[in-house]
């Protein structure tokens, strides 16, 4: 029979079940004539059976989401502006000649010209009317091109699908950002630009279904 | 132990995915529920293996930064609780590597163990155990609470170590005898 020595490290294989048929006969051997070894076993599983009840949470004694939202918040901005100049780049190199000559179909939003602010102008409310009429303008576009999904080719759809998602996931980015800092002009000035390329994409799409 | 963890993480699946969605797409107030609701795991993990309440704090921010940088990439094969303490243990382990040999090792009821919350929903026993782990010499604490904790094998714990196997099942041997002798 092996002595107590030989089976030492094998007595943590034991207890987690993880000896062979052979080592296991050998232990259990051992043990129904070692005291010694059979108190290393029970102690070993009263340990485990005290790990098991651990707590799984603990707080910690500091809240540390407002040094992870410092850090992230400009992780964040550097993410959904670097996305947002790929998109706009991709969309100034295609869109040029089919944005022009077509204000008929899209809603009138944006302050394209540069004219001179109204009085009693509120920024914010503009913003959101301006956000607000796009979003609506964009849901009308897909409405209409679902209609006439029929006429496009799985190719020009998939190609849609794709260039909705990117967009969209960079709308949801910059509206985190804005969520948590909605002061900062510069974020609401891209979320808007965003929405307007949306419009512009599903506005050539509808084209060519029609 | 590990069956019980996913089961429970399963059952909080329905809400959490939608949370998870947005906080993919770059919402940051979900991204704040998701911190706020595993945190937490995060930071027992951390205070744990580093046995270092600063530490553990730290690495926990640091967890969550790296999480949400890598968000998009998660694909979901593992519950997100999972997937961010794998985070939280490479950040721990990383640290550990650059730490090297600066890390001092303590001793069973050394003036550094580390105070646990009375509040913790643990027997009395619990605590003991707590102190007695972060008294642990590092790596013999680093594998303990990997395998005896956190359910990992020994397979994984050599791959995230940067060990063989047996060298794991050497340190949890001695993590265990050293435990032992400590709660008796």
């Amino acid at each position: 029979m092996k002595s107590c020595q030989d089976l030492e490290h094998l007595l943590d294989d034991f207890v987690d079940g993880e000896t062979t048929p052979d080592e296991r006969r050998q232990i259990e051997q051992h043990l129904a004539e070692c005291s010694d070894c059979r108190g290393v076993v029970e102690e070993t599983r009263a340990l485990l059976a005290a790990s098991a009840t651990l707590p799984r949470e603990i707080p910690p004694a500091r809240d540390v989401w407002p040094d992870v939202r410092a850090r992230i918040g400009r992780r964040a901005r550097t993410r959904w502006l670097a996305l947002a100049a790929s998109l706009l780049v991709v969309a100034l190199a295609g869109s040029t000649a089919l944005w022009l000559g077509e204000s008929d179909r899209t809603p009138a939003v944006g302050n394209p010209g540069g004219s001179a602010v109204p009085a009693g102008y509120d920024p914010q409310a503009s913003f959101d009317l301006e956000v607000r009429e796009y979003v609506e303008a964009a849901e009308l576009l897909q409405a209409s091109i679902r209609e006439r999904s029929t006429r496009l080719s799985p190719e020009t759809l998939a190609v849609l699908e794709k260039n909705l998602t990117i967009i969209d996931q960079a709308i949801a980015e910059v509206r985190g950002v804005l969520a948590s800092d909605p002061a900062d002009r510069g974020n609401a000035l891209m979320l808007q630009a965003m929405h307007q390329q949306k419009v512009e994409l599903l506005r050539r799409v509808s084209r060519l279904s029609s | 132990m590990l069956g019980v963890q996913v089961i429970a993480e399963s059952l909080n699946r329905p809400q959490s995915d939608d949370t998870l969605r947005r906080a993919r797409a770059g919402d940051l107030q979900a991204f704040e529920q998701l911190h706020r609701g595993l945190v937490g795991r995060v930071y027992a993990l951390c205070l744990r293996m580093t046995a270092d309440p600063a530490r553990a704090q730290d690495h926990t921010q640091e967890t969550f930064v790296r999480a949400w940088r890598a968000l998009g990439t998660y694909r979901g094969e593992t519950g997100i609780s999972a997937w961010l303490r794998r985070i939280a243990i490479n950040v721990v382990l990383g640290d550990r590597r650059t730490q090297g040999r600066r890390i001092q090792e303590r001793s069973l009821d050394g003036p550094h163990a580390v105070e646990y919350p009375t509040h913790a929903p643990a027997p009395g026993s619990g605590i003991d155990l707590e102190r007695a782990v972060s008294g642990l010499p590092a790596r013999a604490r680093e594998v303990f609470v990997l395998h005896d904790v956190e359910g990992y094998r020994h397979e994984e714990i050599a791959e995230l170590l940067g060990v063989s196997a047996g060298t794991s099942k050497s340190q949890l041997h001695r993590a265990r005898k050293l435990l032992r002798e400590a709660l008796r």
